[in-house]
């Protein structure tokens, strides 16, 4: 499959990779490290993907495989200055930025593989689905989404 | 508005970081970081010097005829190949491709591949340096004292020293090894550990 067909798969998706290695990354040089990391192993995969899946789903597989494998710094979690810290460059929209930045916080403030979880379930994948990815059974991905979002309340509600 | 639709509109921001690599020409050129990738290279480096001290020990075997001398630079080259050997084998395993394995399978499958390297790394600690040290020994005292290796080695106090080299050496370079394997690679260790056994638990 041609360069100009991954180019244009990814610049339509690349919203998944700024998502998930916002969770990730404990500082704005980390995050550029992990982009790169990212961009680089999807390239790698490309001639791997028959286009049998989604390629957003695919997408998603490689991105949690890349940075959760990657040797990263113990993420510092501060509410007040994480989003300044990690993306300078952010644009946001400015009517819902204190939501959109305390779901971001409370959902850093989980446990790594949590992470995953949670946003794969907020992007609307199946329990099934995210068994899949994550290598767990649905049961298990129920029983560990049942828990996580008692936490993310917990903590929204405490930014109040 | 509900958690998911904060969730999606998360996806409608952009960075400029990202979007300075939408570029083909940067992509394909992009250096990777993945901790699999230096040990790959760290493994070719191993390999290359120990290519080198093997063609050593064979100069040094050929070229001292003492069977003390010969007998340590045997195993030294036994032990070398072995060692060069193992590396060839977990540099073939390793697969830098980040697959399309479930989450679970590709963070065992590092932590396999990080943990089979460190125990080769404290093997390598343990037999290769203090073996080397003794031959380094034998054959400095011989060319040193100007004497025949019989002769050096044959009063009982160069025995005693020598013993007590290796056993202060072997504990020593096994410690050393290990400490720097841990340095490079223990906290990225732990955490693929922390995240194998979170997936596993409920």
């Amino acid at each position: 499959m041609s360069e100009a067909k991954f180019l244009e798969n990814i610049k339509a998706n690349q919203g998944i990779i700024y998502k998930l290695v916002g969770l990730y990354a404990a500082d704005d040089e980390e995050k550029k490290d992990l982009y790169q990391e990212v961009l680089l192993q999807t390239w790698k995969a490309w001639p791997s993907f028959r286009g049998d899946a989604k390629f957003s789903t695919w997408l998603y597989r490689i991105c949690l495989n890349t940075i959760l494998t990657q040797k990263r710094k113990k993420s510092p979690i501060d509410y007040t200055s994480e989003l300044e810290n990690l993306s300078p460059a952010i644009h946001t929209d400015l009517t819902s930025s204190s939501d959109i930045q305390g779901l971001r916080y409370a959902i850093r403030k989980l446990a790594e593989t949590d992470r995953a979880i949670v946003s794969m379930h907020l992007d609307g994948y199946e329990n099934a689905e995210i068994a899949e990815v994550i290598g767990i059974s649905p049961n298990h991905v129920a029983v560990k989404l049942h828990r996580i979002k008692h936490q993310l309340a917990n903590t929204i509600k405490q930014l109040g | 508005m509900k958690a998911d639709e904060h969730w999606k509109k998360i996806e409608s921001q952009h960075d400029d970081d990202l979007d300075a690599l939408m570029d083909m020409r940067k992509i394909s050129h992009l250096p990777s970081i993945d901790p699999l990738q230096k040990i790959k290279r760290n493994l070719i480096d191993n390999s290359i010097l120990a290519l080198l001290v093997v063609a050593i020990y064979i100069f040094i075997f050929i070229k001292f005829p003492l069977w003390q001398v010969r007998i340590c630079m045997g195993v030294m080259i036994i032990f070398t190949a072995g060692g060069f050997y193992s590396a060839m084998k977990l540099f073939s395993k390793i697969n830098r491709k980040v697959t399309t394995n479930s989450l679970l399978q590709e963070l065992e499958r590092h932590y396999n591949n990080i943990q089979t390297w460190m125990s080769m790394q404290q093997n390598i600690g343990l037999f290769l340096y203090p073996i080397g040290a003794s031959g380094g020994f034998m054959l400095g005292g011989y060319v040193g004292s100007g004497k025949s290796i019989n002769e050096f080695m044959g009063k009982p106090i160069v025995i005693v020293i020598l013993i007590i080299t290796i056993a202060i050496l072997m504990p020593i370079c096994a410690k050393i090894t290990k400490w720097l394997s841990k340095k490079l690679f223990g906290q990225y260790v732990a955490q693929l550990k922390n995240n194998i056994d979170a997936l596993k638990g409920e």
